[in-house]
């Protein structure tokens, strides 16, 4: 596949981008710059994600503001860019009768693939997501599993450079699951493709995932590597030790410490002030004849890390609802 | 038996909403204030007659296209919608057994066909004035007889094959349009073959029949009594073979 | 999933401009139709009168030979070789091809709405425009194979199985003819069933609005007519306007009869016009993209 007209550092370059429907604004001045890589979408119902996704598909135009992806202008470069990209939909975007194979292949061509070439493609595809058993199936017949991986097929037979995914695990099972998140994860790690996954299930991203996109009510509230997001949440410890239990637990409230979790005895989360320095631990363990084993600082767990970005509750961030199952 | 019946009427209303409330309500809608405006149209002629209004628009439109409609539309969707919709499921596990459950369809089905065929035909012969009311009687038992006849034919296409709308639609263009208006016996296949014997035969007065000598002569029509009597029996037969064939059938499309 | 064991590859080939993916829209159309035995039915009529005119035709050229007097008793059949006789043949042909398109439409286009298929189309490397041209092809080929084709065949047989190509030379506005009736038939048809398809995609009202449109509209024209005798309201009758403009390229239109080839033309480009600003708003994929 030819490359971009210009070598973009960014895969996505968005500048003020509005868009309306009708009087309701979905998109707020959006600006963003996203380097290539795996990158999570995350927000909630009606927080404009899919309106995201559909400008950076090229079908929907915005109201005002530019924007680049690929190095390809949104508005005026929109087919040579949807070429480029590969879209796996949420909906079932299949065409009844038709067998797997021939599904890819028409995906293929209308890609701008030459016919033999694309069904050479579509055959190699199938068999790298292990459908070639059922590829001469009509696509009606098969699995949930098997229609997302044939989703996937379509989206991928054309060798894109840039995937967007729209809830890719929705209806999976958990070894389904699994599998579809191991293999968003080679196909990101190893042959070096950008994927930008919409879901509404942060355990995805945080599998899959280098970067994030929060939207919110239209606005971006977070965009950047997920590690550098959490720094922004400095400020908390999980502190280990043995000896006195209560007495050093004690000691860290009467310091003005404020004690978030209790998990087991002789561990406990700080939240600690701005100007605190780590070393007054060591002073108060020392004092209460505790020996600290452990002083981490928390790192903010993505789930946390986009509950506190949306300002809702963090607690429900915990839920396995919203996060990656727990083991 | 109460908690039966309730939910029996439950699914009756149901089926009755989600019928009305359909895209196919309003074509239903628009095909006949079409053939209103036919018959309006009609009707302003300089010598309009109920023999004219007969054999040019009734007949025409309304027995050979507008009724069959109605049935297609209510009767094919009523097991077939589901299939189509894929919520045959939930009718599969409602606490009501499978031949009540087909029968309530079928009650909720016949209801709306009755509805349609009897509400249509007045409005279309109120419109034409004083011949379309001398004719609505005539008319009225072939129509509802025939609508019936119809509704339980493609009510049970729908729960018999996976595409029942397409099947009953192919079934009307061939066996009613072509085999309909072949010349012999072969026509007696066909619910619009009966449907006019019936209206030829109550409109003896006004010589009602088939256009042109030959089609007269090659007609070969059986009694009005004898078209009723065929007709209702092929209502009754086709929900009882409806009845057992659902009671019976897997549904590998269910689920 | 072993990744391991199957490899990803990359595609270094160069895309193609987007309109080729019509033709590829084509393709699939047409298996998609010619796969179902439903169609099959109606494809069998069309062929059933197809063979009949060929076999006539065959036996009309063997056994004139032996005897004058078969051929006109076969010419009571209308396989006369003049432009009459081919538009009575793709008048035929195309009332099958109207109940064919009635069950087609739902499967080549109402499908892509109730099932997803626009989003498949639309977020590849084609546009909207690539896709409306793409399905209206498809349909016209449909049109085309079931009319334009075997008058064509008729019209080469004939031609052949007489004494020498003269029939070739003299008939040249039959050929004209056949193929104009035929590009009458493709173009108004394709863009009749895809405007309806599109808004009314579900397979029992479309064939209603389908049918309701050809039955009725010329029932109502008739009634009309009938008020004051004034043909032009005959113009309200779409399939006989496409009859009547279908029989003006065979030359066999009376230039007299009211209404005449150039006013059956005007309603059929408007009504062309109407149903493109129809599918063009209704073919957008935003708003069928979850």
């Amino acid at each position: 596949m030819s490359s971009a007209p210009t070598s973009p550092a960014a895969l996505v370059e968005l500048t003020q981008l509005s868009h309306f429907y009708g009087k309701f604004q979905a998109l707020k001045n959006v600006s963003l710059t996203v380097a290539p890589g795996a990158i999570g979408l995350i927000g909630q119902n009606g927080a404009g994600k899919s309106t995201l996704l559909k400008i950076l598909l090229g079908l929907l135009n915005p109201s005002s503001g530019r924007g680049t992806v690929l190095g390809f202008d949104l508005v005026r470069q929109r087919h040579e860019l949807r070429g480029r990209i590969g879209f796996m939909p949420e909906a079932e975007s299949l065409i009844p009768g038709m067998r797997g194979v021939d599904l890819v292949a028409l995906a293929g061509e209308l890609s701008g693939m030459p016919r033999r070439q694309a069904l050479r493609r579509a055959h190699e595809v199938l068999s790298y997501l292990e459908l070639d058993e059922v590829r001469y199936r009509q696509c009606d017949g098969y699995s949930v599993g098997m229609k997302q991986r044939l989703k996937l097929a379509a989206a991928l037979v054309h060798d894109p450079q840039l995937l967007l995914l729209d809830e890719p695990t929705a209806g999976l099972d958990p070894q389904g699951r699994d599998a579809m998140l191991r293999l968003l994860h080679a196909i990101a790690s190893r042959h070096g493709k950008s994927l930008i996954l919409s879901t509404h299930l942060l355990g995805d991203i945080d599998r899959v995932c280098e970067q994030v996109i929060i939207v919110d009510r239209g606005s971006i509230l977070g965009c950047g590597r997920i590690g550098e997001l959490r720094q922004h949440s400095l400020g908390r410890y999980r502190l280990r030790w043995r000896g006195d239990d209560s007495g050093f637990a004690q000691a860290l409230t009467e310091s003005g410490l404020t004690i978030q979790t209790t998990p087991r005895a002789g561990e406990v989360v700080v939240e600690v002030p701005a100007d605190w320095k780590t070393v007054r631990f060591f002073e108060i363990a020392a004092r209460h004849s505790a020996i600290l084993s452990d002083v981490v600082p928390e790192e903010e767990d993505l789930p946390r890390l986009y509950h506190r970005l949306i300002g809702t509750d963090s607690r429900l961030a915990s839920t396995p609802a919203t996060g990656y199952p727990k083991s | 038996m109460k908690t039966t019946l309730s939910a029996c009427g439950h699914l009756f209303w149901l089926t009755i909403r989600r019928q009305l409330c359909s895209r196919q309500t309003l074509a239903c809608v628009a095909l006949t204030g079409l053939c209103a405006l036919i018959v309006l149209a009609w009707s302003r002629q300089a010598d309009p007659t109920a023999k004219k209004l007969a054999e040019q628009v009734l007949v025409p439109t309304f027995v050979a296209f507008l009724m069959p409609i109605f049935a297609i539309c209510y009767g094919a969707s009523g097991i077939g919608g589901e299939r189509e919709d894929q919520t045959l499921i939930y009718l599969l596990i409602v606490p009501i057994t499978r031949p009540l459950v087909y029968f309530t369809k079928a009650l909720a089905g016949l209801a709306l066909v009755a509805g349609w065929t009897g509400g249509s035909l007045f409005l279309l012969c109120r419109l034409a004035g004083v011949p379309g009311l001398k004719l609505f009687a005539m008319f009225l038992p072939a129509a509802l007889l025939g609508g019936l006849a119809y509704a339980s034919l493609f009510l049970l296409v729908g729960a018999v094959f996976r595409h029942g709308t397409i099947i009953s639609l192919v079934y009307w263009f061939f066996l009613e349009v072509l085999f309909g208006n072949l010349p012999g016996i072969v026509k007696r296949v066909s619910v619009a073959f009966y449907v006019r014997c019936m209206i030829y035969d109550s409109g003896g007065d006004l010589q009602l029949g088939p256009l042109g000598r030959v089609a007269r002569e090659m007609f070969l029509p059986v009694s009005g009594m004898a078209a009723t009597a065929t007709l209702s029996a092929a209502v009754v037969a086709l929900l009882a073979l409806g009845v057992l064939l659902f009671e019976t059938r897997e549904y590998r499309d269910a689920c | 999933m072993e990744l391991d064991q199957a490899g990803y590859r990359t595609w270094e080939g160069q895309p193609r401009s987007p309109w080729w993916g019509c033709l590829s829209i084509v393709r699939v159309g047409l298996s998609l139709i010619f796969r179902r035995w439903v169609f099959w039915i109606l494809i069998g009529l069309g062929l059933l009168n197809f063979l009949f005119h060929f076999a006539f035709i065959y036996l009309k050229a063997t056994l004139s030979v032996q005897n004058e007097n078969i051929a006109r008793f076969l010419d009571n059949y209308k396989v006369t070789g003049t432009g009459q006789a081919y538009a009575d043949f793709m008048f035929a042909q195309a009332g099958i091809c109207a109940l064919l398109l009635a069950f087609a439409g739902s499967t080549l286009i109402g499908s892509d709405y109730r099932q997803g298929g626009m989003v498949f189309y639309l977020s590849r490397g084609i546009g909207k425009w690539h896709y409306i041209v793409g399905k209206l092809l498809t349909i016209a080929a449909v049109v085309t194979i079931v009319t334009t084709l075997p008058a064509l065949i008729l019209f080469i047989e004939y031609g052949t199985l007489s004494n020498s190509f003269q029939y070739f030379l003299d008939n040249p506005r039959v050929l004209c003819g056949i193929l104009g009736y035929g590009t009458v038939l493709a173009v108004v048809q394709s863009l009749l069933i895809f405007a309806i398809a599109a808004w009314v995609p579900r397979t029992v009202p479309l064939v209603m609005t389908w049918l309701g449109l050809f039955a009725l509209l010329k029932g109502l024209a008739d009634a009309m007519r009938a008020i004051d005798g004034n043909r032009y309201w005959l113009l309200l009758g779409f399939w006989d306007d496409m009859n009547r403009l279908g029989r003006w390229c065979f030359g066999s239109l009376d230039p007299n009869r009211i209404p005449s080839a150039g006013y059956c033309l005007a309603v059929l480009a408007a009504l062309c016009v109407v149903s493109l600003v129809l599918i063009v708003r209704r073919v957008r994929a935003v708003e069928v993209v979850s």
